[in-house]
């Protein structure tokens, strides 16, 4: 996964519900230093609540995703982040 | 001139053909009784049975988990994203220091506190034989936690468990070795603080418990309650709740300030009255017992 480019991650679950897989995987991905370089917030939601796991990512040029990983693999969620990194890593090299 | 055979077969000495002495000589296969063997054993006598091969790390992984659960009262059950092995050891040193600071006899709690880390599915299996295989006392049986039996028979219980929701992704347990509410806020206000970190901790151990998620507890009662073997999941903040309360004496002085405040002497002066009662009838005998013997002293 592409983290160069994030600056805020907030990641919520219910650990008890077997949907928050996804979410958690999430926060497994973030290298070891990458607190230096974004914020993270980690949510963790009470036992009874119905949402299963959400992710929402801020990057550098302010753009933001919100997803609800409650039905989605973590190969998806990684897909979805990339995306933009990508495109940002494009600018990034063009501009020098 | 010389026949053209190699001269292997010119020195040949045994008749190609078979000759009376041969069929003599002949053996028969016959039946003869061997006397009864002990099956094979495919393991040490030392080791218990077991589903996978007895010197497999799994085999091994699964019985310390086994033992680890079944010895910890209270254990906790959180994520851990990425830790360096510096922030570990931070971590690690940073806990047993303030449990040894918190008590006389903190040395030996410190001590038996432990932070394992470790792998889920295993420890899923582990957790169904001690919820499913212990409960059922099928260990007086004779059966190890590992034996086939152990697994086929809590099988069932692989998406009936609520802790086993947690153990997905990176998982560690904290290990407790008993419900003490004041050493379990110790542990989670290093661990886990709800708002802003100690001061005064080591930097290492900050950025690695920035890093922890707690995620739920397993606990198995308090022998005051009589509860043990009770295996309760509770959730983060639940856990927070038990760490808020007093320890058991704190709890008991508490229940009786109560009790007399609202006019419950009465209640305590009668729940006491029967236990006095009988020191009393006791006494009364020992005292007639005694007047007995020297009475017969006397008439001597």
């Amino acid at each position: 996964m592409i983290v160069r480019y994030i600056s805020k991650v907030t990641v919520a679950f219910n650990p008890f519900s077997p949907r928050a897989r996804t979410a958690r995987l999430f926060v497994s991905l973030l290298p070891p230093d990458a607190r230096m370089t974004m914020r993270i917030n980690t949510v963790v939601l009470p036992r009874d609540s119905e949402e299963g796991g959400s992710v929402h990512v801020v990057f550098k040029d302010g753009k933001e995703v919100k997803l609800d990983t409650s039905k989605m693999g973590i190969s998806d969620v990684v897909e979805e982040c990339d995306r933009h990194s990508r495109t940002l890593q494009r600018k990034d090299a063009l501009t020098g | 001139m010389p026949p053209r055979l190699p001269p292997v077969l010119l020195r040949l000495t045994v008749p190609l053909r078979p000759t009376l002495g041969a069929f003599i000589s002949r053996r028969y296969a016959h039946s003869v009784a061997i006397p009864d063997q002990a099956p094979i054993v495919r393991r040490a006598l030392t080791q218990p049975e077991s589903h996978k091969t007895a010197l497999s790390r799994k085999t091994q992984l699964h019985r310390s988990y086994l033992s680890l659960i079944r010895s910890s009262p209270l254990l906790l059950i959180f994520q851990h994203n990425n830790l360096r092995a510096v922030e570990w050891t931070a971590l690690r040193r940073e806990l047993r220091n303030a449990i040894t600071r918190f008590a006389s006899d903190g040395g030996e709690m410190a001590a038996l506190t432990k932070i394992t880390l470790i792998r889920s599915a295993l420890f899923s299996s582990a957790l169904r034989v001690a919820e499913g295989f212990d409960k059922a006392h099928l260990k007086e049986s004779g059966l190890s936690g590992t034996s086939k039996e152990a697994y086929a028979q809590t099988l069932h219980l692989r998406d009936e468990l609520p802790l086993s929701t947690l153990l997905t992704g990176p998982t560690a347990t904290l290990s407790l070795p008993f419900v003490s509410p004041p050493h379990l806020k110790i542990v989670l206000d290093i661990m886990f603080p709800a708002k802003g970190y100690k001061r005064g901790i080591d930097p290492l151990a900050v950025s690695g418990l920035q890093k922890l998620v707690l995620l739920g507890a397993r606990m198995d009662g308090h022998v005051a309650g009589g509860r043990i073997g009770e295996g309760r999941v509770l959730d983060g903040q639940q856990v927070r709740l038990v760490s808020g309360l007093g320890g058991v004496e704190d709890m008991r002085g508490e229940l009786v300030a109560i009790l007399q405040s609202v006019g419950g002497g009465e209640l305590t002066r009668n729940l006491e009255s029967v236990g006095l009662g009988m020191a009393r009838t006791l006494e009364g005998r020992r005292k007639m017992m005694e007047e007995e013997a020297s009475g017969g002293a006397k008439a001597e």
